[in-house]
């Protein structure tokens, strides 16, 4: 139904794409897989018409494609939902799905009637809500779900879904799945991109992987399995993704929170982070695990006592925080972890500005310390950056993670919390994360750190408290700490007794 | 339910403020609230209220117009200069212009890659030296009869207010129009729009040839009052409009605000400055007054929507 | 991999990016064009009068490029050459010079502390705030003078404006000075590294703990303390003030520090720019006047001069 063929793209000089060719049939559903900065975004914004390709084609029912914009793409029937939202959140969710399209009546765009033609489409994605509430005010997932809504307008032949589950939980997984189903049996095809393999092999035909911008095979579903997808991706074996627990230390606790209150969003945690540990906050998506690390990293006005080395602590802003030795990676990668669109060499220069422009040199920046500051971080953390000088943004979204990780280990903070610290992040990196928190947990430093993925958190950590509705529920570790767990504490809210 | 109530709590607020100032100036003014009255204040608020509604159209796009005031000069000395000879036509010219400045506007905005006020700021040196080239002294003439018709009124009926009247109606048919829609729908996510296949260049030309539109009518408005053109009278008018359309809610990051606020805010702007001069306070202090409640105002806003957001 | 620089390694593509250096390159070009094909522009006295009434802008320029390198923008520096002018030019007849250059400087950059504090405490954006400020400004400089300023020779500020050292402008040199300060402030310092984090994103900085409080007040202050410097030197150029004197760099400052090479969004430029931003548009300026060109049909030509320059090389590459 389409093809890409030959195609090739670069950016400023770096090959994103080389020679790619594969093809979706009529009635199939495709997964692309490959790690982060494989190409498979750039692949698809050729298809949905966001970028050009700089040689080779895209060719659509037989015919190769000219004048390729969003709009004439779909106008062919080519509707794409992305891991980056498109609403606008301050319409109505109506207002979004029709973007473009919106039904008139008498040539005016009524809030009612747009609200009727929407609700089908709602239904059709099992979304519950009305349509004339603002995008904005909706949860991610919900939003996410809106957007395919919104793809489904222009009734695709080929539908687009890059990462489109990122956010959603397993009953909203479903309702894609089931637009998923309806489309692949309408005869209609979908591309799907994800992280989560397990999606990939339960909706796929067929799974085509693109490494360094090259595509290594398309498999038939039936003749692969995960390891060997894996391979393909990574090119090598993947062995010990997770780094060997340690025996459990006896140093007392570092940080100690007690009935930890954010307004709105969680109450009366109590926690204990001691050097050596890394704990886990684990429960479904927004129980209020973001806020008890925005309120210790001093992001959230909050209530409550929390200790430090046995001394009162409360951390009114960032900098309070980071002075007191407490270290925040947060959620929002591009908005709050980096700045993209600086240099590699600014970000990993920014929170050590008070060692490296001492008051003693005027605040002057000691170029010669800050170069070998920054090149001993590139080196110790393996970010791939073709120099200290490139722009984050142009970095994967594993090596900005690296880098928004990176630029804290030079002020040696006693305690490090990490939001979501591989969502969206390849396999390699992930390991590589994993195993460097574990060696930094070894080296002294107390670790939090929040994750939606069961498998990371049991996989990682000496224990992983699970949050439902603003409070910790359960608490769990040694061999109580199974993903069975903390699956059944985290949907049923109430301690799990095996 | 409970969305739709803050949503108008701002403007709940901008107008029991409206009305606080409405009730001070009839302590000063009984006569407020007679047809004549209502005439006087009309005309002389016309300006400022489009010129907001220009200001406020261009914001919702995403963008800020710092060429409002010369081009509002602009529309007034053509209008000035062409009244004699027929006013309708003179007026179809005016908008035609003014319409035209907004489109150039928006043209550099949309291909060139400039942020709005980088291309507002140099088309305002561009648009200033036009009105001059047209208009080097303060001149033309606008018909006796129009200039008296407008400033006391036409058979007792206020023509400024029914002028405003209608073009805000106009403006509420405009937008639920698909071109409405989508001037949010660009400026509240410029990129979602363009990704969903919308035309977001024509959209943006159109929303500041639109601007260009209200500010014409603006300058329209002007010359009738004053009876004549003046190049440099516009200059006031960039800065009160942004202010009126801040007050009103408007976002500087586009795709967030109603019309209704910013007429609100224009309003506002202008009694107070009107209660001022009753005050029998100097003029001068009237520019001390103007900063210090805009300040004020949206300090104001700024920290309620910030406690509604944290409650 | 790593280690390899990439400007080392494409100099020509380092170029074309440093909007800076295009600046000073357009500048060069536009002067020789003046040299060669209009009159009056190739006598050192004609350069030397160019750098002298160019430093006016340019003092002012530069504390616009820090405010605007932070992504503020600063409206009320109009109104703070002209209230620095005034307040010097009316303390100096009752106080003496130094007393009224003090005074002036203090006020000034007391302006700044008003707008940092309203935009950071009171989270009123920067172009309404100090679109107020200036406002407020104009205002009180209407009471204090009762709308009739006074004029003042201050012997000190007499020569800064139009004094020489080895044949230089001294106020050129003022600005040179200036200029490397701020070049150090911006480029070498601490504050300077925070200032483009912010510039660039402020959520981002918030969370790494840049003194964002601190950073605004600071450049703020420095914005407004060097319109002030500018409206003293420009009293000494002149010798009367006016209510209305600093109006035209308002928006001239700002075109400067665009037309220099600094993103008007914030976080990326140089503050040299901005030198040859001053320049040009002075030189523009002058050239235009040469032609014996109607006030209006100059302005348009400035209008899409600078509109042709910022498409030449000031565009936002969209990502």
């Amino acid at each position: 139904m389409l093809s890409v063929e030959g195609v090739c793209k670069s950016f400023a000089g770096n090959r994103v794409l080389h020679e790619v060719t594969f093809d979706v049939r009529a009635g199939e559903v495709l997964a692309l897989v490959g790690e982060n900065g494989a190409g498979k975004s750039t692949v698809l914004s050729l298809i949905t018409g966001l970028q050009t390709p700089d040689s080779g084609r895209i060719v659509l029912d037989g015919e190769p494609v000219r004048a390729w914009s969003p709009q004439r793409a779909r106008s062919a029937g080519i509707g794409s939902v992305h891991q980056e939202l498109s609403l606008n959140p301050h319409q109505t969710v109506a207002e979004n799905i029709f973007l473009g399209a919106w039904p008139t009546r008498g040539g005016l765009v009524l809030g009612r009637n747009l609200a009727e033609h929407a609700r089908p489409l709602l239904e059709r994605v099992g979304l519950d809500v009305d349509p004339r509430t603002k995008a904005g005010r909706l949860p991610l997932g919900q939003q996410q779900l809106v957007e395919l809504a919104k793809a489904l307008v222009s009734r695709p032949r080929l539908l687009i879904l890059d990462e489109a589950t990122s956010a959603l939980d397993d009953d909203q997984v479903q309702a894609v799945f089931r637009v998923v189903r309806e489309l692949r049996e309408a005869n209609s095809s979908v591309i799907m991109v994800s992280h989560r393999m397990a999606e990939l092999f339960a909706m796929s035909d067929r799974l085509t992987v693109l490494r360094d911008g090259q595509v290594t095979a398309t498999r038939e579903r039936a003749e692969t399995d995960h390891d060997d997808i894996v391979r393909l991706m990574i090119g090598r074996e993947l062995s010990n993704l997770f780094p060997d627990r340690p025996a459990a230390t006896e140093a007392g606790p570092r940080l100690v929170a007690r009935g930890l209150t954010v307004p709105g969003a969680c109450h009366g945690v109590d926690l204990e982070l001691a050097p050596g540990r890394i704990i886990g906050l684990g429960g479904l998506q927004g129980q209020g695990q973001r806020e008890v690390l925005r309120a210790l990293g001093g992001l959230a006005r909050h209530a409550g006592t929390v200790e430090l080395d046995g001394r009162p602590c409360r951390s009114r802003s960032p900098r309070d925080a980071i002075r007191r030795g407490i270290a925040y990676v947060p959620e929002d990668r591009k908005i709050e972890g980096v700045h993209v669109a600086q240099s590699v060499r600014a970000n990993l220069a920014l929170p050590n500005l008070r060692t490296l422009a001492p008051a003693s040199r005027l605040a002057t920046v000691a170029r010669g310390a800050e170069n070998r500051l920054v090149d001993e971080l590139i080196r110790r953390l393996r970010v791939k950056t073709s120099s200290p000088a490139q722009q984050v943004r142009r970095l994967s979204g594993g090596n900005q993670q690296k880098v928004a990780l990176a630029k804290w280990l030079p002020t040696r903070p006693g305690v490090l919390l990490l939001a979501e610290p591989t969502r969206g992040i390849d396999v390699g990196t992930k390991r590589e994360i994993y195993h460097l928190l574990r060696e930094l947990a070894d080296g002294g430093m107390a670790v939090l750190v929040t994750s939606g993925d069961t498998m990371e958190l049991v996989g990682l950590c000496d224990e992983v408290a699970v949050m439902y509705e603003g409070t910790v529920v359960d608490r769990l570790s040694g061999p109580d700490l199974t993903e069975e767990r903390l699956v059944r504490a985290s949907v049923t809210g109430s301690v799990a007794h095996a | 339910m409970h969305e739709r109530i803050s949503e108008h709590l701002e403007t709940v607020g901008l107008g029991v403020l409206l009305v606080v100032l409405l009730i001070a100036y009839q302590a000063y003014d009984p006569s407020l609230l007679t047809p004549a009255s209502i005439t006087i204040l009309s005309a002389q608020f016309l300006s400022l209220i489009l010129a907001a509604m220009g200001q406020t159209t261009v914001m919702l796009t995403g963008g800020i117009d710092l060429s409002l005031g010369p081009v509002l000069a602009l529309a007034m000395a053509v209008f000035a200069l062409r009244a004699d000879h027929g006013v309708v036509l003179a007026a179809v010219l005016a908008l035609l212009v003014a319409a035209a400045a907004g489109a150039v506007n928006g043209a550099m905005v949309a291909y060139a890659g400039l942020p709005p006020i980088i291309v507002t700021l140099a088309a305002s040196f561009l648009w200033g030296g036009v009105t001059l080239a047209v208009l080097p002294q303060p001149g033309g003439h606008v018909p006796g009869g129009l200039v008296k018709a407008y400033n006391n009124g036409w058979n007792g009926v206020a023509v400024p207010a029914v002028a405003i009247i209608v073009v805000v109606v106009l403006w509420k048919l405009g937008k639920l129009t698909r071109f409405g829609t989508a001037l949010y729908a660009v400026g509240g996510n410029e990129h979602g729009a363009y990704a969903g296949g919308l035309n977001t260049r024509a959209i943006k030309i159109g929303g500041y040839a639109l601007a260009g539109v209200f500010v014409g009518l603006a300058g329209i408005g002007l010359a009738i009052q004053t009876g004549s053109g003046d190049a440099t009278i516009g200059t006031p008018y960039t800065l009160n409009s942004i202010a009126a359309s801040v007050l009103g809610g408007v976002s500087f990051f586009g795709g967030v605000g109603a019309m209704r606020g910013t007429i609100l805010g224009a309003l506002i702007i202008g009694l107070l400055t009107n209660l001022l001069l009753f005050t029998g306070m100097s003029p001068f202090y009237q520019l001390i007054l103007q900063g210090v409640i805009l300040i004020a105002a949206i300090a104001l806003k700024t920290l309620a929507t910030d406690r509604r957001r944290t409650a | 991999m790593t280690t390899a620089s990439s400007t080392t390694a494409r100099p020509l593509a380092a170029l074309r990016d440093n909007r800076a250096a295009w600046a000073f390159g357009v500048l060069a070009v536009v002067w020789i064009a003046a040299i060669l094909f209009a009159q009056g522009f190739d006598s050192v006295s004609s350069f030397r009068y160019l750098v002298q009434t160019a430093s006016f802008l340019g003092i002012v320029a530069i504390g616009q490029t820090l405010v605007v390198m932070m992504s503020g923008i600063d409206l009320s520096v109009s109104g703070v050459v002209a209230l620095s002018a005034v307040v010097c030019a009316q303390t100096a007849a009752s106080h003496g010079p130094v007393a009224g250059i003090l005074v002036a400087l203090v006020l000034s950059t007391l302006v700044g502390v008003v707008n940092a504090a309203g935009i950071t405490w009171l989270r009123v954006p920067p172009m309404v705030m100090t679109l107020a400020t200036g406002t407020i400004i104009s205002g009180a400089l209407l009471v204090y003078t009762n709308g009739a300023p006074k004029s003042a020779r201050v012997g000190l500020l007499d020569s800064l404006a139009n004094g020489k050292v080895a044949g230089i402008p001294l106020a050129f040199v003022l600005w040179l000075v200036i200029a490397a300060a701020a070049y150090w402030l911006l480029h070498l310092s601490r504050t300077g590294r925070y200032v483009f984090a912010v510039g660039t994103s402020e959520p981002a900085s918030r969370a790494s703990g840049v003194p964002l409080t601190a950073t605004s007040f600071t450049v703020y202050a420095v914005c407004s303390l060097l319109a002030g410097v500018a409206g003293l030197v420009l009293l000494g150029f002149t010798g009367t003030s006016s209510l209305t004197m600093g109006n035209p760099y308002q928006l001239l400052s700002i075109a400067s520090v665009v037309l220099g090479g600094t993103s008007i969004l914030g976080g990326r430029g140089h503050l040299l720019g901005t030198i040859a931003g001053a320049l040009l548009l002075t030189l523009i300026t002058a050239l235009l006047a040469a032609w014996n060109l109607s006030e209006g049909i100059r302005q348009v030509f400035q209008g899409l001069l600078i509109i042709l320059l910022l498409l030449a090389y000031a565009r936002e590459r969209r990502n």
